[in-house]
């Protein structure tokens, strides 16, 4: 059967208020939802697949472990990634804002079934005006890096998912075990320089940015310094002073470069014309599927109760 | 100071100032005008000269049974199709979540197949869980006048025309509940539609359906008295003209007015645009004749019309009495030049000596007398709804917008126990916002947020716990239930009209001021409450038939004229 695909957002934004979740931030998730739909083809399977789980999220578990530092990190108290993605985009864009950079990490519970909708952050952050770098490792189901360039209405994202973190992964992990992301910029810089290298980009905030997204495409032998499932949110605000105008045509430049690497790479026109067939066409769903997301999302339907009223007005005649 | 828009100069203080516009009684008193959908679909219809042709038609004499249309555009086709039959009044209840309705239709691009019409008549009784097709624009249930409706069937069956007089204490045969589009149950949405697609404004789809029950609703009463007796009388073209659609809207649309915003800012903008223009036109002696025929119309128009508006809104002929005091003004002025123009200066005295809903009726006449100032207004109704959250924002700047552009939310003293008398909720009998008492809701956990006052003055308070610097990432990451509000005063703070000023929760609320300014920017014409919170209106009265819209025939059609009774109509 086919939904509309307005009905994608509205029903998975009435699940996760039936869930629980406050109206701003079940609208988030359901943008998530719609993303997943619109760039993987997976969104409604997956928010089917989260259902029994929806009502065990807990929002109010997340907690800010490290605010002052270059990268602040959260404690997510084994929320899915779900749940905290969208507070730490909000927290990597405002500080790239500020400071050029913005890094947040996040633990998750491992064999994270919300996972797939990760990639939404990278777009999110791409509409947003910065360029995104996510990398995530889950213990059980692997890891990934997604990048993107900023740019409205559809933003170029590219995905590399890997059986083991990446080595930019590790290399911001053991940043932050060290206590070296306390000292904001210089010591991830450290991380990132640690041999020479050639490089076609003199700045070194460039050279940064190239060498994060690069490292953040190979596979690390080096295990990580815990086994702790997270992911890395990395914005860069490519307007900010400390960053030449390059930005934009680095990571396309990269994206490129590395196009064979790449496990997806979602490019603007190959989206549009998906989402395009999705508006004229609807998004094909199995009937068992929508059956149970529709019966879930009805859980927003408040039963009968003294003084109910079941007409279109009150105090009538 | 004055600037250019296109070649209309006019004072940007003559927009009205929200605080006095965007107050909910204010709003209520708002009447249809040219900006109004309805007329801006028939505008087209006429313009382009639009051919409605009924293709198929098998109706026996108590109406049951099926009648398709095919809609020519110069550029697309559409059909309408009609499944209609004989309910008790009993089942009829007017509620968009009933059981059985008299008519169920759908309208839908290209032409309808009988296997595709079958299958939509299938779905189409399964309010929540039916599904359409990306081809359908339009889902809607109607039921008949339980009034008039008869009374006309059983007329022309007896080879005369119906009593006009009685006709118009209500002005309609068929009346509408609810029209399913833009993606619900599956329907196309709007995105979809081409920039040239006929229908791509706002509720353009939903008007044309409105008008096909219209046209509906005529060849059901013929059809009918046919089938009764075939030497049956048809429906006079005049009381067809004079007659239009009805419309029943109850609470459930009040939450689309408080969560469009930036429709709701676009469509009033354009009015006051439009309106201010107008004012700064210096009126010809022809514009002045043909407004003073226009008022003259409409002092007819609401004279004649009896129904019962309550104690919410003007009598009908209060209004008609006062548009009479405006043309008696208008000579006075026209003596008395004075340094605005004549349009200002009559604005600037109806202000304080008419009715805030005869000013609104004085404001559309004078856009109608100068059509011209709607000129480019038209695109701007079509918004994108999107927003986003900014969380760079810094808590002093966020706290700022507030003061300044939520003042109005702050200043509604929500501590009062009856500021948050009433609670809104979805049902699960009927799933549509409902409003209820709060003291009798048990279940907390399903209100939904229909108070922006209150989300504001949360918000407010919070905000006096946060340090000015933290940016809204930080504060939301605290304070996620926030986030809804946040994005909204962050999208919405500076557009003028988006917000209107009320509070839904408040136990002195009157759901009719919202619900009769959405009907406004829909363009219906006759309204009338039903209760406090349910208004009973018409839209299309006087607007051309089917076949005068391919003839091109089309003139101004805002306040039609009672036909006179012929002599021929009744035999009695």
């Amino acid at each position: 059967m086919l939904l509309s695909i307005r009905e994608v957002p509205q029903l998975a934004g009435r699940c996760f208020a039936a869930a629980g979740f406050p109206d701003g931030t079940a609208q988030t998730n359901a943008d998530a939802i719609w993303w997943t739909e619109a760039y993987r083809g997976s969104g409604l399977t997956t928010l089917h697949r989260l259902l029994d789980d929806l009502s065990t999220w807990d929002r109010s578990a997340l907690s800010l472990a490290d605010r002052a530092s270059m990268v602040t990190t959260v404690d997510s108290s084994e929320q899915p990634s779900c749940v905290s993605a969208g507070p730490a985009l909000d927290l990597s864009c405002s500080q790239a804002q500020q400071h050029g950079i913005g890094i947040t990490y996040t633990s998750i519970a491992p064999d994270d079934e919300s996972l797939p909708l990760i990639g939404h952050t990278a777009y999110r952050a791409a509409e947003r005006g910065y360029v995104p770098i996510v990398l995530y490792t889950d213990t059980e189901k692997g890891a990934g890096t997604i990048v993107g360039t900023p740019d409205e209405p559809q933003p170029l994202i590219a995905e590399r998912t890997f059986d083991d973190p990446s080595v930019g992964y590790v290399k911001v992990m053991d940043a932050i075990e060290r206590g070296l992301h306390q000292y904001r910029n210089y010591p991830l810089m450290q991380a990132f320089f640690d041999r020479e290298e050639e490089n076609r980009y003199s700045n070194a905030e460039t050279r940064l940015l190239d060498r994060l997204m690069r490292r953040s495409m190979e596979p690390s032998d080096r295990p990580l310094p815990t086994d702790e499932s997270g992911f890395l949110i990395v914005c860069i605000d490519p307007l900010h002073p400390r960053y030449p105008n390059e930005v934009k045509g680095i990571v396309e430049q990269f994206i490129a470069d590395e196009a064979d690497e790449f496990t997806t790479v979602f490019r603007p026109e190959d989206v549009q014309e998906r989402v395009g067939k999705m508006v004229n066409e609807g998004v094909e769903i199995e009937r068992e599927i929508w059956d149970d997301i529709f019966e879930y999302s009805s859980g927003v339907l408040a039963p009968p109760f003294e003084g109910s009223r079941d007409d279109a007005g009150f105090g009538l005649e | 100071m004055a600037f250019s828009d296109n070649h209309f100069r006019f004072n940007t203080g003559s927009l009205r100032n929200p605080s006095d516009l965007m107050q909910p009684e204010r709003l209520g008193a708002l009447k249809q005008t040219r900006l109004s959908f309805a007329r801006l679909l028939v505008d087209k219809m006429a313009r382009e000269q639009w051919q409605i042709d009924l293709v198929e038609v098998d109706i026996d004499e108590e109406g049951n049974g099926r009648a398709v249309y095919n809609i020519k555009t110069p550029s697309r086709l559409f059909s309408f199709a009609v499944q209609s039959r004989k309910s008790s009044d009993e089942e009829n209840t007017d509620r968009i979540i009933a059981d059985t309705w008299d008519m169920e239709t759908f309208l839908c691009e290209g032409r309808a197949t009988p296997e595709f019409i079958e299958s939509q008549f299938e779905e189409l009784p399964n309010v929540r869980k039916g599904r359409a097709t990306p081809e359908v624009l339009i889902w809607a249930r109607a039921n008949r006048s339980s009034r008039f409706f008869d009374h006309i069937v059983d007329s022309l069956a007896a080879g005369h025309q119906p009593d006009i007089e009685f006709l118009s204490k209500g002005g309609y045969l068929t009346r509408s509940s609810g029209y399913y589009g833009n993606g619900l149950n599956g329907t196309k949405v709007f995105a979809a539609m081409d920039d040239d697609h006929p229908l791509k404004r706002p509720f353009m789809a939903q008007m044309l359906s409105v008008y096909m029950l219209r046209v509906f609703g005529y060849d059901l009463a013929d059809e009918m008295a046919k089938a009764r007796n075939p030497d049956a009388a048809t429906l006079s073209d005049d009381i067809k003209r004079y007659l239009g659609t009805g419309n029943s809207s109850g609470v459930g649309i009040i939450l689309y007015m408080v969560n469009h915003p930036q429709f709701v800012n676009s469509w009033i903008r354009a009015r006051e645009v439009a309106l201010a223009r107008a004012k700064a036109m210096e009126p010809t002696a022809d514009d002045v004749e043909t407004f003073e025929r226009l008022v003259e119309n409409a002092e007819t128009w609401f004279s004649e019309d009896d129904s019962d508006t309550e104690r919410f809104f003007l009598s009908k002929d209060r209004i008609a009495r006062e548009l009479e005091q405006t043309l008696a003004q208008v000579k006075t002025l026209q003596d008395n030049a004075g340094s605005d123009t004549l349009w200002t200066r009559l604005c600037d005295w109806a202000e304080t000596n008419l009715e805030a809903e005869t000013q609104e009726v004085l404001h559309a006449l004078l856009i109608d007398v100068h059509p011209e100032v709607c000129e480019g207004l038209e695109d701007s109704l079509t918004t994108a709804e999107t927003s986003d959250v900014k969380p760079e924002m810094s808590l002093a700047e966020l706290e700022s917008l507030v003061t300044t552009s939520y003042q109005w939310a702050l200043d509604i003293d929500m501590s009062r126990p009856e500021a948050q008398h009433y609670v809104w909720y979805r049902s699960v009998e009927n799933e549509e916002p409902r409003i209820g008492v709060r003291e009798d809701f048990e279940h907390e956990e399903y209100e939904i947020e229909a108070a922006i006052a209150r989300q504001v003055h949360r918000l407010y308070a919070d905000l006096q716990d946060a340090a000015p610097a933290d940016t809204v990432a930080e504060f939301l990451f605290e304070n996620p239930e926030h986030r809804e509000v946040v994005e909204r005063i962050q999208t919405v703070h500076n557009l003028p009209y988006g917000e209107i000023r009320g509070n839904p929760l408040d136990e002195e609320f009157v759901p009719l001021t919202y619900i009769s300014c959405l009907k406004a920017i829909w363009g219906i014409q006759k309204a009338h409450p039903k209760s406090i919170g349910w208004v009973r209106g018409t839209f299309f009265q006087g607007a051309p038939l089917r076949d005068e819209l391919h003839e091109g025939k089309h003139s101004y059609w805002a306040y039609p004229a009672q036909p006179e009774q012929a002599e021929h109509w009744r035999d009695n």
